[in-house]
């Protein structure tokens, strides 16, 4: 989220920084390959990355476009100026006070929003029973929301998800795909971050673009294999 | 204390704490394996901030700017989780994480285990702790134990069933036991005939994959 947030601060479009924040979380190699070796006991690794891969790009692609069109004028929140130090960046002092500024800066603004989003996600993990969903595994529709809900809640990082995801076995593999690609996208711990970093409504425009995108997807995927 | 300051303290705090888990390796606790290099990374990079920012404070000679209550808030907030960790030092996932998530394996059943067959394959010192649940056939438990990935809170529950025989099995849950004995199979059903249990203390590294 700090690098899409500079690259929009010093002009990228705002769509390509939203589709490059969004796609980040799921298209590297670290997270494909956990993927991979997550459903390969199932026979199914490949079949699960191509999966990951093309839904994660078509959904981050078409979120970030439709939300960088929808809201007017500067996509990102005003972020306070007052407790970043000047730096002359064109020596090498400057450079070196620069970077640990940059670093104690990002590590201290984001961290009290990580602070509150895990929170969160932790009070969701121990209030709510993960086999409430049991009951809708078999359900096209409501499966995949199902988990995208669990997804969402959990908060889990997008090189371990795959491994919490196979013990959905419950589930078809259309709803494991959409926890695999709404998790890393959207959830409590990011919710709170985006809300920080972006204007208001960013996440309600979000999850209004995303959850329709992967509950096809996932319906499309179900079908196809 | 001045913004400046505010910064300060909070970088030390938390490059105190990354440190702390790296010379104690109590950071198995909380993450796995694959992800121990944040351990290192994080004494290091933010030790290196934090002492860059104690030198941009002697320079400035405390001229930093007033804390807002706004900025107090957000660093008093970045200190909580450091607060928990040194109020709760020894957390660690039991029964109560196990009744919240979906397990890895489902429950054996009683007409599963008996129809199952046995196999050759022998079990030796399956480490784990006891759980018990509804569907536990009488007289027998689940042998329980966390793997993680990433870390705690991805953590999925590995357990099978065990089978003691006329061996003692009346340990409390949440009592660390190792098992050796032979496996019978059922289906997708896992059960341990148990020839040896023994109660031991709880391991360093709880989690399969701990770091």
């Amino acid at each position: 989220m700090p690098v899409a947030r500079r690259l929009i601060s010093r002009g990228v479009h705002p769509a390509a920084g939203l589709a490059f924040m969004l796609a980040a979380p799921i298209l590297n190699p670290i997270v494909l390959l956990s993927t991979y070796i997550a459903y390969s006991g199932r026979g199914l690794g490949a079949e699960m990355v191509l999966g990951r891969t093309g839904l994660g790009l078509v959904v981050a692609a078409a979120a970030g476009f439709v939300i960088a069109r929808s809201i007017e004028g500067d996509v990102l929140r005003p972020r306070s100026q007052a407790a970043h130090d000047h730096h002359d960046h064109g020596t090498a002092r400057g450079k070196r006070e620069a970077f640990t500024d940059h670093l104690s800066s990002d590590f201290l603004f984001m961290g009290k929003f990580i602070v509150i989003g895990a929170a969160v996600a932790a009070t969701m993990q121990t209030v709510i029973p993960q086999n409430v969903v049991s009951g809708v595994a078999g359900s096209a529709v409501i499966g995949p929301l199902a988990l995208m809900g669990i997804a969402f809640m959990l908060s889990l990082c997008s090189e371990a998800d795959a491994f919490v995801a196979v013990s959905f076995t419950a589930f078809p593999l259309g709803s494991h795909l959409a926890f695999l690609v709404f998790g890393p996208i959207v959830d409590t711990k990011l919710a709170i971050l985006y809300g920080a970093t972006f204007r208001r409504q960013f996440v309600l425009r979000l999850l209004l673009a995303v959850v329709p995108l992967v509950l096809v997807g996932s319906i499309v995927f179900e079908a196809l294999i | 204390m001045g913004r400046a300051g505010a910064r300060v303290l909070v970088l030390l705090a938390w490059g105190s704490f990354f440190t702390w888990l790296w010379v104690t390796d109590e950071a198995s606790r909380y993450i796995g394996s694959k992800t121990y290099w944040v351990v290192p990374f994080g004494a290091v990079a933010i030790g290196i901030a934090a002492l860059a920012q104690v030198f941009f404070l002697i320079r400035q000679r405390g001229e930093s700017g007033e804390l807002s209550r706004r900025e107090a808030a957000g660093a008093v907030l970045m200190l909580v989780p450091l607060l928990a960790v040194a109020l709760v030092p020894r957390a660690e996932l039991g029964s109560f994480a196990l009744s919240r998530k979906l397990r890895q394996a489902p429950a054996s059943a009683p007409g599963n285990v008996t129809g199952g067959a046995t196999t050759q394959l022998r079990a030796r010192d399956e480490l784990g702790f006891v759980s018990r649940f509804e569907s536990t056939p009488p007289g027998m438990f689940e042998l329980t134990r966390f793997q993680i990935t990433c870390c705690v809170a991805g953590a999925v529950p590995v357990l099978f069933t065990v089978d003691p025989g006329k061996l003692r099995a009346d340990y409390p849950s949440e009592t660390w036991v190792k098992v050796s004995g032979t496996w019978r199979t059922g289906g997708d059903k896992v059960l341990l005939v148990a020839e040896r249990i023994e109660a031991v203390e709880a391991p360093k590294k709880r989690y399969i994959n701990g770091g």
